[in-house]
């Protein structure tokens, strides 16, 4: 794969800026479809479950991850476990088959030997770093086969929690007039309020 | 890029074409016209979306997302979930902010659609017709503006941004990097959260 890949132009244009983290998660994300032998999710079909955190280096992996599974915020079938760390568990909801695909400690450390990340840790962002110096990263991820950057386990069995069926009832609040999904309104005087209005009146 | 173009790559983003992505893709841009900025590449704008968990209409989230560039991987997008199609856009430099809600003039004819009806019988958005689809679509992205959305007064919000954490480590126990904010101490070792036992 390289940077006139379809996914991954569409995956630049979702994401903002060049970076060697999105791509990494573009790969991953493939990894996975593949190793499960799945196509990316139009529906709910997928569930990821990401373990990076908030706010440190390369969360941008969870965009690649969004645009190559099919798996979105929108959607809410991708949800990060807070570990601080680049991995992938991506598991089909019916059948339960999944597997988890870790970044190897050396795809990480290749990164982080480039000029690139010499500016990124002295807090310069991303989107604001020649894109130069990150294109040799980018080509590297996107050059490179699977199993050398990443770890692929063996597909396992995870059991999800049966999904909650989706509410489609949509009411009025009658204080502010904006539509609130029946499940988040609540009674107040005797009246239908979304929260911020039950909490101010 | 054109904005029915922006359009037509967010619903591939997303997967299937629904009305309430239309409404986010509109919210979003309409925010962005309202502070007067571009779309953040980087992690200058933060959005706020209402929408919660396991409900019609989510799919307003990836709108947002793809109309604004404040994505799930940049971390520059969170949801303050109470049920609602709405986005708080905020500059982070200046603090500047704007609220977008979805306003409900098209509801009726939103849910008498042909796919509106399938969707609320459980059949998955993909597996709905694409003329279907196209037809919510376009119905809702063909509106007047003020018929979609409303635009609050630009506030100032208060934004308490905090710094990203540079840095990994190998977990001491598994060997996979770990980012040093969520490296967790047991006796002597440095080690990630599953392996430290710690829940967070």
């Amino acid at each position: 794969m390289d940077t006139n890949n379809e996914l991954y132009k569409a995956g630049l244009l979702l994401h903002g800026h060049k970076c060697p983290a999105m791509p990494m998660g573009l790969r991953a994300g493939l990894a996975a479809l593949e190793k499960l032998g799945v196509e990316r999710a139009k529906d709910g079909q997928l569930v990821a479950l990401i373990e990076i955190g908030q706010d440190h280096c390369a969360t941008c992996y969870a965009d690649g991850i969004q645009m190559a599974t099919g798996c979105t915020f929108g959607k809410g079938n991708i949800q990060k476990l807070g570990y601080g760390k680049f991995a992938l568990t991506l598991i089909g909801r019916k059948s339960g088959r999944s597997v988890r695909v870790v970044t190897r400690p050396e795809t990480i450390q290749k990164n982080k030997e480039s000029e690139f990340i010499g500016f990124r840790m002295k807090g310069v962002p991303a989107s604001q770093i020649d894109p130069k110096l990150v294109e040799p990263l980018v080509d590297y991820i996107l050059a490179s086969e699977g199993d050398a950057l990443f770890q692929i386990g063996e597909v396992t069995e995870t059991k999800l929690p049966a999904p909650r069926p989706h509410d489609f009832n949509a009411l009025i609040c009658e204080s502010c007039g904006e539509v609130v999904v029946e499940s988040y309104a609540r009674i107040k005087n005797g009246k239908i309020n979304c929260q911020p209005c039950a909490e101010r009146i | 890029m054109n904005d029915k173009d922006i359009l037509m790559d967010a619903l591939k983003f997303h997967g299937h074409k629904c009305w309430a992505s239309v409404v986010g893709v509109r919210a979003g841009l309409a925010a962005l016209r309202t502070l007067g900025v571009p779309r953040s590449g980087g992690t200058q704008l933060f959005a706020v979306v209402e929408t919660g968990e396991e409900h019609g209409g989510m799919c307003f989230g990836d709108g947002v997302q793809y109309g604004t560039g404040c994505t799930f991987g940049k971390g520059n997008l969170s949801k303050k979930p109470l049920g609602k199609l709405a986005v708080t856009l905020i500059e982070k430099d200046s603090n500047c902010a704007v609220r977008v809600s979805y306003k409900p003039t098209l509801r009726k004819q939103i849910a008498e659609s042909a796919f509106m009806q399938k969707r609320a019988a459980g059949i998955m958005a993909d597996e709905i017709p694409e003329e279907e689809q196209m037809e919510l679509v376009n119905l809702v992205w063909g509106a007047l503006e003020d018929d979609v959305i409303t635009i609050g007064e630009v506030f100032e919000y208060d934004g308490n941004w905090l710094p990203e954490v540079m840095g990994f480590q190998p977990c001491g126990v598994c060997g996979e990097m770990t980012a040093l904010a969520y490296l967790r101490v047991v006796g002597t070792k440095q080690m990630c959260i599953p392996c430290s036992g710690y829940e967070r």
